[in-house]
């Protein structure tokens, strides 16, 4: 998979044939109390406090300019001109592949491997939101080099920065589950925990640098990976609890823990082209079956 | 049982004052030998020293209706006189926190009844306010479905099949049971917050005139709240940076950080926190600090502490100002000069001169920053971290 950033001669061909029937229903639907925000040369989105009385002004903007970047807010204001009138914004979670606390490849970007890595995460927290906190209305993008999770359900759309904390908190296992026998507990946020730990321990390996956990305990993980995968934690005979603080460092940093919490947060534009890495953000209907290197233009 | 005894915001709690709401009789002794008066100003000092047997009577049911109106003249008191933010609103609820948890210990029927009352399984959402103020932790919840399950009757139902062959009431207390009172006084919490602010308010507005009993009640407050804090930091003059003495945060942000965190930990992080270290050591409350008032030609500012935030600066990848030019003018205007090229006197107060985030924050902005040491556990601030190591305490 080889990404690279297009030329403006590639971008003016993308967007040449550019339907607005690419964006999601989900944002076209509340179009007009969205902030939108342009990125005309690659320096940033210095381009903001736009907005789009319907989909057909934003069509014909985006062919004409045929953007660097596009984005959108995940707010939705009363005067999204002027950045006003704050209804609302969806609960986000952004996993960029770049980022990862642990990658199994040592790219200093993102690749095939980091960014399977990243589906595995969206596929966690997904699940997270779906059962635990009832979600559904929850849509999940291909953004260039990572993921958006994005929840529309109505449950979140008012809240503050501080309960979308708290959530952040409680999806990617950044609290302490308080016992030396949380993975005994089938529900829950024991049960998230230590979905978070199998993932970590199945993702690094004796080589991998994590604070607090010794290469002896990394090469006993390695060795016991079986067991893990067969959720046989008891078994590993490894002091878990004392995994518990470098565990919940790893997780902290597997979103973008700013982008939870801003509520007047703008994201790339699903259907507009990551003119950087040259692929086009999507939104992904069935994780499986996705492929990234399809988006690549 | 009386639920208004641990919960005075309860339907029925208010319906004692909805039959009674006279102010007039707030400092009578009533027939129970306090007034309402003593039994509100009661709750505070007890909150305070923790003497159980000098407030024994705060733990008779017998008082519950005298408590319930002592505790709505307390918390008028706190939000017309000080405010929804303030450190005595702060403690009132925090008092009443800890009075629920212990009526609780003394009367575990009313967890019972409290929950037959609120719902033995809830939508999340209804614990939204208790959450977003910090009395309750999702973790603590026990989260199914987009439903809290609270009674053991309701776990039961739920997972009876997952915990077969298993003591399933042994499970019930450890994930459920046992968080009960904290959830519980965590609830009543948030709802006196809520009171309190719906209050100031109305206050604010000019809604609602204070009587003058509650004035004289909130005078009594001060006298209880102003005693001196047990934490005691020693006041420190300003002296050279000592950067043994920085927080595992300021460390890995003076070394430069890579795109993407770098203008939260130069601007954001590092420059209040050298600012504020060299020059002004201390966690001050007062607002408008100037930096004048402790480096009157700036001299310490532009060739101490400027050099220092611009080398980390450069040491960023890629460096800050590469492609964030700007970002020179947010360090200046951290500093309380406006969005300017250099720091300039005439300049000074256009902007306000920042403190050091907390912990918490540093933690949700810049988790990457934040690898706490022994001493961070101990801290909520880096800038108390500092002060700490430096003074040895």
């Amino acid at each position: 998979m080889k990404f690279r950033e297009i030329s403006e001669e590639e971008r003016r061909r993308y967007y040449r044939h550019w339907s607005v029937k690419k964006v999601p229903k989900f944002i076209i639907k509340s179009l007009k109390f969205r902030e939108f925000a342009f990125d005309h040369d690659g320096s940033g989105p210095s381009d903001r406090y736009r907005s789009f009385k319907n989909k057909r002004k934003l069509e014909k903007f985006i062919k004409i300019r045929a953007p660097y970047a596009i984005y959108s807010s995940v707010a939705f204001y009363e005067k999204p001109h002027k950045r006003e009138g704050w209804k609302g914004a969806e609960l986000v979670f952004d996993i960029d592949a770049k980022d990862l606390p642990i990658k199994k490849c040592k790219c200093k970007n993102a690749c095939e491997i980091c960014l399977e890595q990243a589906k595995d995460i969206v596929k966690i927290i997904n699940s997270i939101l779906r059962n635990d906190f009832g979600l559904e209305k929850i849509h999940i993008i291909y953004s260039g080099r990572g993921y958006h999770i994005r929840v529309l359900d109505k449950d979140v759309l008012e809240l503050d920065s501080e309960v979308r904390r708290e959530i952040l908190k409680y999806v990617v296992g950044w609290d302490d589950p308080g016992s030396d026998v949380f993975f005994t507990i089938p529900i829950g946020y024991p049960k998230v925990f230590t979905k978070w730990m199998k993932y970590i321990f199945l993702n690094i390996d004796e080589n991998s640098k994590v604070e607090g956990i010794s290469r002896y305990t990394l090469r006993k993980i390695r060795k016991n990976r079986e067991k893990i995968k067969k959720n046989e934690f008891g078994k590993l005979r490894i002091n878990l609890k004392r995994l518990i603080d470098p565990i919940r460092n790893i997780n902290s940093k597997l979103v973008d823990t700013k982008v939870t919490i801003d509520v007047n947060r703008i994201l790339r534009l699903p259907g507009s082209v990551h003119s950087k890495v040259g692929a086009v953000c999507t939104e992904v209907n069935s994780l499986d079956d996705f492929n990234p290197e399809e988006c690549l233009i | 049982m009386k639920i208004f005894f641990i919960d005075p915001l309860s339907k029925e709690g208010k319906e004692i004052i909805r039959q009674d709401d006279s102010l007039d009789n707030l400092f009578d002794k009533q027939s129970i030998g306090y007034s309402y008066a003593d039994i509100g100003l009661a709750r505070l000092k007890w909150y305070f020293n923790k003497n159980f047997r000098e407030y024994e009577f705060l733990f008779d049911e017998n008082i519950a209706e005298y408590d319930v109106k002592a505790f709505y003249a307390l918390a008028q008191a706190i939000a017309i006189k000080f405010g929804s933010s303030s450190r005595e609103s702060r403690i009132l609820i925090d008092s009443q926190k800890e009075l629920t948890k212990e009526r609780l210990k003394l009367y575990p029927r009313l967890e019972e009844k409290f929950i037959e009352k609120f719902g033995d399984i809830v939508k999340w959402t209804e614990l939204k306010d208790a959450i977003k103020y910090g009395n309750i932790r999702f973790k603590d919840l026990l989260l199914d479905e987009g439903k809290v399950i609270l009674s053991e009757k309701k776990f039961q139902e739920k997972f009876g099949k997952r915990f077969k062959n298993r003591d399933i009431g042994r499970f019930y207390r450890k994930i459920v049971g046992n968080k009960l009172k904290d959830i519980i006084s965590g609830i009543v919490a948030a709802k006196v917050k809520k009171y309190i602010n719906k209050v100031y308010e109305k206050v604010k507005s000019q809604e609602i005139k204070p009587h003058p009993n509650i004035k004289k009640i909130a005078k009594e407050i001060s006298r209880i709240t102003t005693r001196p804090s047990n934490i005691v930091i020693k006041p420190m003059k300003k002296s050279p940076l000592d950067p043994n003495a920085f927080p595992p945060c300021i460390k890995k942000a003076l070394q430069g950080v890579k795109s993407g965190l770098r203008n939260y930990a130069i601007v954001t992080l590092l420059t209040p926190f050298l600012s504020r270290a060299r020059l002004c050591p201390t966690l001050s409350g007062k607002r408008n600090l100037k930096i004048s008032d402790y480096d009157p030609k700036l001299n310490i500012l532009k060739n101490e502490i400027l050099p220092m935030i611009y080398k980390a600066a450069e040491r960023c990848d890629p460096p800050l100002f590469e492609d964030d030019p700007q970002e020179k003018r947010n360090i200046i205007a951290k500093l309380g000069f406006g969005l300017h090229e250099e720091p300039h006197l005439e300049n000074e107060g256009e902007s306000e001169w920042y403190s050091p985030m907390n912990c918490d924050k540093i933690q949700i902005y810049a988790p990457e920053l934040c690898d706490p040491d022994e001493t961070c556990k101990k801290v909520n601030n880096p800038l108390v971290y500092y002060l700490k190591k430096k003074g040895g305490d």
